[in-house]
């Protein structure tokens, strides 16, 4: 899991954390039974939160670990969000 | 009851909406309708500065070009219809968007010429949210 003892960590070294811990730890559990649904990852520890609505997810992370850094994506795709009619391709 | 915005010369369709800290202070914003976005809203720069907002976590986004953007994300309320609704935002590094998971369960009309007039109305039933 990703070290975060050195306190501040850049959107990239979350981002690239909370999506090595899903390829490699959590894919093949979650896809595709949960496909479409939002995963809240905490990326020291690598627990997560999976649910259709995205704060629910997050809240039950938060819940867990208060000082958590989290990651937020969506199972099955390579992104949480498309902006501007992006196609959300499902190939990760 | 509605929500009502305008169209911009520049064929941008508005909207003025409160957004607030949770339990904080709250600022009035524009938002820019995108049915493009499947997020509830998004905010500009500037917005996250003027509210001072806290991320609670980050995550990333895919634009019509297939790039991928690594941003934040924030927990706020948006005033909607009379009522305060929770709802999570994404910063964009652009304008204020509001999204497709916003508008979930209501009806959008839009005059499309400038000036024209944008009304979101909720419908009287909806199915509940899935993707």
């Amino acid at each position: 899991m990703a070290d975060t003892s050195n306190g501040h960590l850049t959107t990239d070294q979350v981002v690239d954390a909370g999506e090595k811990i899903y390829r490699e730890c959590l894919r093949d559990r979650l896809e595709p039974t949960h496909n479409g649904e939002c995963v809240v990852i905490e990326i020291q520890s690598g627990d997560y939160e999976v649910d259709a609505q995205e704060l629910a997810a997050l809240d039950r992370a938060r819940a867990r670990h208060p000082k958590g850094r989290f990651y937020l994506g969506r199972v099955g795709f390579p992104t949480l969000y498309r902006i501007g009619g992006g196609k959300l391709d499902p190939a990760r | 009851m509605s929500i009502l915005g305008h169209v911009e010369d520049t064929g941008d369709s508005m909207v003025t909406l409160r957004v607030r800290v949770r339990g904080g202070s709250s600022l009035d914003m524009r938002f820019q309708v995108d049915t493009g976005f499947n997020g509830a809203i998004g905010l500009s720069s500037q917005a996250i500065q003027a509210l001072n907002l806290t991320e609670v976590g980050r995550s990333s986004y895919v634009m019509a070009d297939g790039s991928k953007t690594r941003t934040a994300t924030y927990d706020v309320d948006i005033e909607w219809l009379g009522a305060w609704r929770r709802v999570l935002a994404v910063g964009t590094g652009g304008g204020s968007l509001l999204g497709m998971q916003a508008l979930y369960g209501h009806r959008l009309v839009v005059d499309a010429i400038p000036g024209g007039r944008l009304e979101i109305t909720p419908l009287p039933a909806a199915p509940s949210e899935s993707r």
